[in-house]
């Protein structure tokens, strides 16, 4: 956990009052809509469907239990006693009214939180590597750098304005859990052959309208050079992203329509203009900011715990989550727990009050006072002993926290879709219910294996359904809420974008269109074959000839 | 916010978020109102019309956000909207039933400001 000194708490709470002035302003009519918008929506605010949300930041997705006690607090006082988890690791509130986002964003610098760029046409929120810190793959953790990135570009005043939003992801790991390559600009911490650590820079990714792979810009940048070379890189976007069309705003439009080598050549000369700079500097700010998050105290511990394989040996539930939910630590005898937030029938991302409350009580109790949200709409324990995974089982299944599914088919992703969004063409969550209610069984979840559902209520692609293994998008066609289905997408390192398999379906046919490819990848796996693989062995179109044959039986 | 003003058919509403809470409003005798049963339908284009403009003038008086028409279709409970997306704004989120608004709960059915 990043520790804030002076200069953090003070920025945050100049911020808050400048936007309580803002909000003043708008309410006695000196500021029109027009004129209070951008100022809005680089605080988080928006306007939905029925009301305005506020978007809570969450860097790199880290949280301890008071900061999680005191959303829990603004849930209850400020909103509608619950609140959701973003595919961004962010915090949505969906009720706030605008008279009370001062005092709410007050709450919020009390714990060393706000809602700055999580919003708007700016380098937003960056994230990270759940397991950051964690993971047995990471050569190095990834938050330090994340931190620099988040201070550097906080109001950076060159960078407020730029053609479009712009988002950061960063890791450490060999593994991609960060959705790098589908990020503006991502981060990898690599080792080269001299055996130094430095940074892989990726271009260019994203999803939406038009998603596209992020590129390798830089493969070995070295450490100390980052800002410079990031500076370089929104220098270039900023003066030659495109403004004349939002939709072709993005940088990932600029790098295709240029071309990798051309970008990277410009963002070359613009480091040469920026002109020498000094490594120490930056590599000085990084130890600050390092030294600056709390220490994590382990106690030296058997790898193995007794006392866990027994209660796996006794209680099949708790055995069952254990082999879903768990993520193997680095330090012996600790495990990271993945909570999940998706209930059979339950919305995906959405947590109580009450159970927020429970949940801060827990990360203290069991995980060393630190909390991770998952660009998956979960949450993470970081730091359990093996020892304990027993007791707090027992503790999440009291609170409905207990599901058994991470990784599984019933661990949705979905946007808000258009039960809250005033962007959405269609409802996400309502699909997310009937297919986790269709596949609740789960002996047929573990047969099933992992298989990730995507789905996004709109074109923007909030609910990633791009890389999801099965992607699925609402739009509206002739008055109805309609469907379509993607196949084959990917959302580790190795990305891709899926391919669409048919005509849009009915809210109502969606579950059975996913029981019929579900089907047909049970009739044709080799053993031990996930569903992913089976996807690529067999190909798309022999999984659309099944989706369209038996859709034309059905019809 | 401008108010719509593409080509609808008849009858339509004026709807539109109350600048101060957020909450979903409709135009109605007496101002503005979150309760949809009340709400002013315009059945002809000279009525729209009136509808429009006192829309615009509410933006303009930063009362409320956002406003436009909507389609609907009179029914026996008052007036429907004719598309899902406007439907769901008038009842709510789908997915949590509590949250759905009740056009017969007093705290929803005030008048809001104008």
């Amino acid at each position: 956990m990043y520790n804030y000194d002076q200069f953090d708490a003070d920025f945050v709470r100049e911020r808050v009052a400048q936007f309580r002035d803002q909000v003043g302003r708008r309410l006695d009519g000196s500021l029109t809509e027009e004129e209070f918008k951008p100022l809005r929506l680089q605080n988080g605010l928006y306007l939905q469907l029925h009301a305005y949300m506020l978007r809570v930041a969450i860097p790199y997705g880290v949280l301890n239990a008071t900061q999680f006690r005191q959303l829990a607090l603004i849930a209850d006082r400020f909103d509608r006693g619950y609140a959701h988890f973003t595919t961004r690791q962010n915090l949505q509130f969906n009720w706030p009214k605008l008279v009370d986002v001062p005092d709410i964003l007050d709450l919020l610098a009390d714990v060393d939180m706000h809602c700055i760029q999580t919003s708007g046409n700016c380098i937003r929120n960056v994230t990270a590597d759940q397991f950051a810190g964690v993971a047995g793959d990471e050569i190095e953790d990834p938050r330090p750098v994340a931190e620099l990135i988040r201070q550097w570009s906080s109001h950076h005043p060159e960078f407020s304005f730029l053609p479009r939003k712009f988002k950061v992801a960063v890791s450490g790991a060999a593994r991609d859990r960060a959705l790098l390559k589908a990020h503006d600009l991502a981060i990898r911490i690599v080792r080269n052959e001299a055996g130094e650590t430095g940074y892989e820079v990726l271009v260019g990714g994203g999803l939406g309208r038009t998603p596209m792979i992020g590129k390798v810009v830089r493969d070995f940048l070295p450490k100390g050079q980052l800002l410079a070379y990031l500076e370089a890189v929104m220098r270039v976007y900023n003066a030659e992203g495109r403004r004349d069309n939002k939709y072709k705003a993005r940088i990932k439009i600029l790098v295709h329509e240029i071309g990798v080598e051309a970008f990277q050549a410009r963002v070359e000369a613009e480091l040469r203009a920026i002109g020498s700079t000094s490594p120490g500097d930056e590599l000085e700010e990084l130890a600050r900011i390092a030294a600056a998050f709390d220490t994590v105290h382990y106690s030296r511990l058997a790898p193995r715990s007794e006392k866990f394989d027994a209660a796996c040996a006794r209680n099949a539930r708790f055995a069952e989550w254990a082999r879903t939910n768990l993520f193997t630590h680095r330090v012996d005898g600790y495990a990271a727990v993945t909570v999940s937030l998706k209930p059979v029938g339950g919305v995906p991302g959405d947590m109580t009050a009450a159970q927020m409350r429970l949940f801060a009580e827990l990360a203290e109790r069991f995980s060393l006072d630190e909390i991770r949200v998952t660009h998956a709409q979960n949450l993470v324990l970081p730091h359990v002993r093996l020892d304990d995974l027993h007791a707090l089982w027992l503790e999440l299944v009291d609170a409905d926290l207990a599901t058994a599914n991470v990784g599984l088919i019933t661990d949705i992703i979905a946007c808000p879709g258009l039960d809250y969004c005033a962007l959405a063409t269609a409802r996400s969550i309502p699909i997310a219910q009937a297919i986790s209610t269709r596949f609740a069984d789960a002996a047929r979840q573990a047969e099933i294996g992992p298989l990730q559902i995507k789905i996004s209520g709109c074109i923007n692609a909030c609910g990633h359904h791009h890389v999801g293994h099965i992607g699925i998008l609402g739009l509206e066609k002739r008055g109805q809420e309609s469907y379509q289905i993607t196949l084959g997408g990917d959302a580790t390192e190795n990305a891709a974008i899926g391919d669409l398999l048919g005509p849009g379906v009915s809210a109502q046919e969606v579950p059975d269109a996913i029981e019929r490819i579900v089907d047909h990848y049970l009739a044709h796996r080799l053993t031990d074959e996930l569903f992913i693989d089976t996807v690529r062995r067999l190909g798309v179109d022999e999984f659309r000839a099944a989706f369209l044959g038996a859709q034309d039986e059905a019809a | 916010m401008s108010v719509s003003t593409k080509h609808r058919l008849l009858p339509v509403i004026l709807i539109a978020n109350d600048l101060r809470s957020g909450d979903v409003v409709f135009y109605a005798d007496e101002g503005w109102t979150r309760d949809l049963g009340n709400a002013r339908v315009a059945p002809d284009q000279a009525s729209a019309d009136v509808l429009e403009a006192a829309g615009a003038r509410s933006v303009g008086q930063q009362h409320v956000v956002d406003a436009y028409l909507i389609e609907v279709e009179p029914t026996r409970d008052g007036p429907r909207p004719r598309h899902f997306r406007e439907r769901f704004r008038t009842t709510g989120p789908t997915i949590y039933p509590h949250l759905a608004r009740r056009a017969d709960a007093p705290a929803q059915a005030a008048a809001v400001s104008e």
